[in-house]
């Protein structure tokens, strides 16, 4: 009887073992099957794999660095592009992400040389300005390292305080009194960076084109005049304006890479780099 | 001969025309369909024809049996005719009312007066169960079972979901087509709620749909029929996979007879909406046969693969074209090309490829071109290898390869500007997912991040506030300290004066000096330790206390000290104690004066 009531026990706890390692087992074997997929180079299967992965139990910047490689892998520079930048946005440090994006940047920048032909076109991406320069500078550190070494600073600087206002030697206090000050000039500085990586992180104005040979118009019409020469598909832009789809046009998108390549685009060749799912 | 014919018959009609005109005047009411028997919930028409009438038919409050749903006008005409200089104008128009059925029984209705003529009655029945029933075919779980059939009004109207194939291989193409079975004369606005669901199935729709009703012998009657949809459905799983039908709904025409006052019996097609929906198919798909052998499949069907460089010079940092395609008959929309990233050699980077899908007939078969762009890298001679595909043919239920050309290619000096792309390189390892979350909320922007701030803010304030009421408590103690100081001391001057009574000389000057140090202490707020001789002139003077006074003080510390310390025997306790009491009196009149004032 008590045997038996052991063994119900014993039963019971390996039974709760295999339920607890189920969620990790099946996380495994995905992996597992993404892995085989990925190494048989059935890339299309890979990326399936994650987007329904991403459907189920979320994203992250890992995950869309791996669907990067995938489409990069699959001959499709434009989604690859636009999963790197988007891993990015997840977490601006990902520096495998940042290497797989710079590389294949460069890429699709000599794919756009090769397209001018005998014009004398620029094919660079203009040199940001100052201010977005160092927006961008801010931008390559995620907004959560700010607020939290904001927020750091600022428990020094109440620690600092506090030495100003109990201890009784000079020194110690003219360092509270000092420090406390120049420290909360840093903390508010760092959250400000903290918001400026946040809504770099969350803006919109870049895309990236998802269709090969991508002309550019002088207006948003099929009729209007072409613009330098066409763009490869992974190329990434500035987003000027966007026209809202009319009835029996599709809505145009105003882009921007250079002095050179400004105009506009079919809404439709062009996805937005955005994170729906980052707050 | 013909001619004379038609001109009689033209007068004849004319003729007719006059006379049926006249000036009568007439009201006639009918019930369309006639001779049918409408059931509960259908609809019937109770048609009012007037003739030379100036008025409309008011909608009826009632109709026995009925619900009345609206009146329209259908038709009405003017004639006029001269005849002899005599103008005479006939009009006349019929008007629709149109009744849905509710209560069964036989009902009699009329007569009714437009514009001041009286009609006739009618009597028409309704009858228990509905004749014609607007839904039709019900759906079967399986092919077999086939579509259930039902009979509106005496014609039918169902439609049958068919495969090509129901026993496909994963991957094969097959067709799904939903057709349209009618005894219907005609059928339009024929529309479908939804598209199909197709389970675990990729689907393209194709677009060869018919128009027009043609006829076809079915379980051996004669229905007309149509193509209302058609799709090309590949299954991406082994096993079991359920096309669900959708529901269509659409409009048939039903023909019925009436009676025409003028032109006797007619036929006139009546529309009514009808829904259906197809019989469900339930597909059992075959996994490709070894398809683990393979690292790839590149397609279901019969292909011929050939290649083709589309560039002729190759340089450095110029991307170049080679072209792979792909021809014949099977899943074309979904064969794909080997992963060429790893096929490729690194001094030439793949960077895209680029697929058209070309159909040639229907949907199977055609081409599939797939320009491949690659960035050399290197000067040097390089080989495109030659490429493997896999495909299977379903037809024959074995796998064959085709393999394409290599290339060899000579690639010179570019522009020498580059550099970068050949400086990276690509990193094509997979990364661990690490924490996935469905929503990413930086911490900036999290509604509790501030308290990060305010509890250090608040922790801070609250550690002031009770620093400085301890503060005010110890300073509140020496207050009440320097209040008794006086009394203190004097209770201490008794106890000394008992002493020197009792002529204990030693614990006399103990007592004096501990009463005139404590003293001091609580009136100036310094600790009895802290006291000396400096310190406490130093502050009676500077509290504003005569230097004589003073004076007395410390030659009494001294007296006091010095005889305790010393044993001096010369020195006597009552002078010590009254001298002691006078300077006692002195400080408190002086110091307390300077407390009252401060």
């Amino acid at each position: 009887m008590r045997g038996n009531r052991i063994d119900s026990f014993r039963s019971l706890l390996v039974l709760l073992v295999i339920l607890l390692a189920i969620p990790t087992l099946q996380a495994t074997t995905g992996e597992a099957a993404l892995d085989s997929a990925y190494k048989k180079g059935d890339y299309l299967k890979c990326v399936s794999m994650i987007r329904a992965r991403m459907q189920t139990e979320g994203t992250s910047s890992s995950q869309y660095y791996n669907l990067g490689n995938a489409y990069s892998n699959a001959g499709n520079p434009g989604a690859a592009v636009l999963n790197y930048m988007i891993a990015l946005r997840l977490d601006p440090m990902n520096s495998e992400a940042d290497n797989n994006l710079k590389y294949l940047s460069a890429l699709v920048q000599e794919a756009n040389e090769s397209a001018v032909g005998d014009k004398t076109l620029d094919t660079t991406p203009a040199s940001p300005s100052f201010f977005r320069n160092i927006r961008n500078m801010i931008a390559s550190v995620s907004s959560d390292v700010w607020a939290v070494s904001s927020v750091v600073a600022f428990i020094i600087v109440i620690m600092l305080l506090v030495v100003y206002f109990f201890v009784k030697k000079v020194s110690l206090r003219k360092l509270g009194f000092f420090g406390s000050g120049i420290l909360l000039i840093v903390s508010i500085l760092l959250w400000f960076f903290a918001s400026i990586s946040k809504s770099a992180a969350l803006s919109a104005d870049e895309g990236v084109l998802m269709i090969n040979d991508v002309v550019l118009h002088s207006a948003p019409s099929d009729k209007s005049k072409q613009v330098a020469a066409p763009l490869s598909s992974g190329t990434v832009v500035r987003i000027l304006e966007v026209t809202s789809p009319d009835k029996d046009d599709e809505g145009w998108t105003k882009i921007y890479l250079n002095s050179d390549y400004t105009g506009w685009i079919p809404s439709s060749t062009i996805e937005a780099v955005r994170v729906p799912e980052l707050h | 001969m013909e001619k004379t014919g038609i001109k009689y018959l033209l007068t004849l009609f004319t003729v007719l025309i006059c006379f049926v005109s006249g000036y009568s005047q007439s009201v006639r009411l009918s019930v369309q369909p006639a001779g049918l028997t409408p059931g509960p919930g259908d609809t019937f028409y109770l048609i009012v024809d007037t003739h030379n009438v100036n008025g409309e038919p008011s909608q009826p409050a009632s109709v026995p049996g009925c619900k009345v749903m609206f009146v329209q006008r259908r038709k009405m005409s003017t004639f006029t005719q001269v005849v002899n200089g005599v103008s005479t104008t006939a009009i006349e128009a019929s008007y629709a009312i149109t009744l849905k059925a509710e209560k069964p029984g036989r009902y009699t209705f009329g007569p009714i007066t437009v514009g001041g003529v009286r009609s006739n009655s009618v009597t028409y029945t309704i009858g228990s169960s509905s004749s014609s029933s607007p839904s039709a075919s019900q759906p079967s779980s399986t092919q077999t079972g086939g579509p259930t059939l039902t009979n509106p009004g005496g014609s039918d109207i169902f439609l049958r979901a068919t495969v090509s194939d129901s026993s496909p291989y994963e991957q094969q193409g097959i067709i799904y087509t939903v057709k349209l079975y009618t005894t219907y004369s005609s059928v339009f606005d024929w529309i479908a709620a939804s598209s199909p669901s197709f389970g675990n199935c990729m689907y393209d729709p194709l677009n060869d749909i018919s128009h027009s009703l043609t006829p076809e012998s079915y379980n051996g009657k004669t229905y007309n029929t149509a193509v209302v949809a058609k799709y090309m459905i590949y299954p991406t799983q082994s096993g079991k996979a359920i096309i669900k039908g959708n529901s269509y709904t659409g409009s048939v025409g039903r023909s019925m007879e009436y009676e025409d006052p003028y032109f006797g019996r007619m036929v006139k097609t009546i529309p009514q909406q009808v829904s259906a929906k197809p019989n469900d198919i339930e597909l059992n798909v075959r996994p490709l046969p070894g398809a683990e052998n393979y690292d790839d499949v590149n397609g279901v069907g019969v292909f011929k693969v050939t290649a083709e460089l589309l560039s002729k010079n190759f340089k450095t940092h110029q991307a170049a074209v080679v072209r792979y395609r792909v021809s014949g008959t099977g899943n074309l929309s979904f064969v794909s090309l080997p992963a060429l990233s790893e096929k490729f050699p690194s001094e030439l980077k793949f960077l895209k490829s680029e697929d058209k899908v070309d159909k040639a007939s229907g949907e199977t078969s055609g081409v599939v071109t797939f320009d491949c762009t690659f960035i050399p890298q290197k000067e040097g001679e390089f080989e495109i290898p030659a490429l493997k595909f896999h495909f299977f043919d379903a037809a024959k239920g074995s796998w064959y390869t085709e393999t394409t050309r290599s290339f060899k290619i000579k690639v010179g000096q570019g522009s020498a500007r580059h550099d970068s792309s050949s400086s990276l390189s690509f990193n094509n390892k997979l990364q661990k997912p690490g924490k996935l979350l469905k929503t990413h909320v930086l911490y900036i922007s999290r509604p509790l991040f501030v308290l990060w701030y305010a509890v250090p803010v608040v922790l801070l304030i609250i550690i002031l506030i009770i620093y400085r009421k301890r503060v005010r408590m110890r300073s509140d103690i020496a207050l009440l300290k320097r209040r008794k100081a006086s009394s203190v001391a004097r209770r201490r001057l008794k106890a000394a004066e008992k002493c020197m009574r009792r002529g204990e000389r030693d614990k006399f000057y103990d007592v004096m000096l501990q009463s005139l140090w404590g003293y001091l202490s609580d009136k100036l707020g310094i600790p009895t330790s802290e006291l000396t001789r400096d310190n406490v002139s130093g502050e009676l003077s500077g509290v504003g206390i005569d230097d004589a006074v003073i004076e007395k003080l410390i030659s009494l510390l001294d007296d006091c000290e010095f005889a305790k310390y010393a044993n001096a025997t010369g020195s006597d306790m009552q002078s010590t104690y009254s001298r002691a009491c006078s300077v006692i009196d002195s400080l408190d009149s002086r110091l307390t004066i300077n407390q009252k004032s401060l």
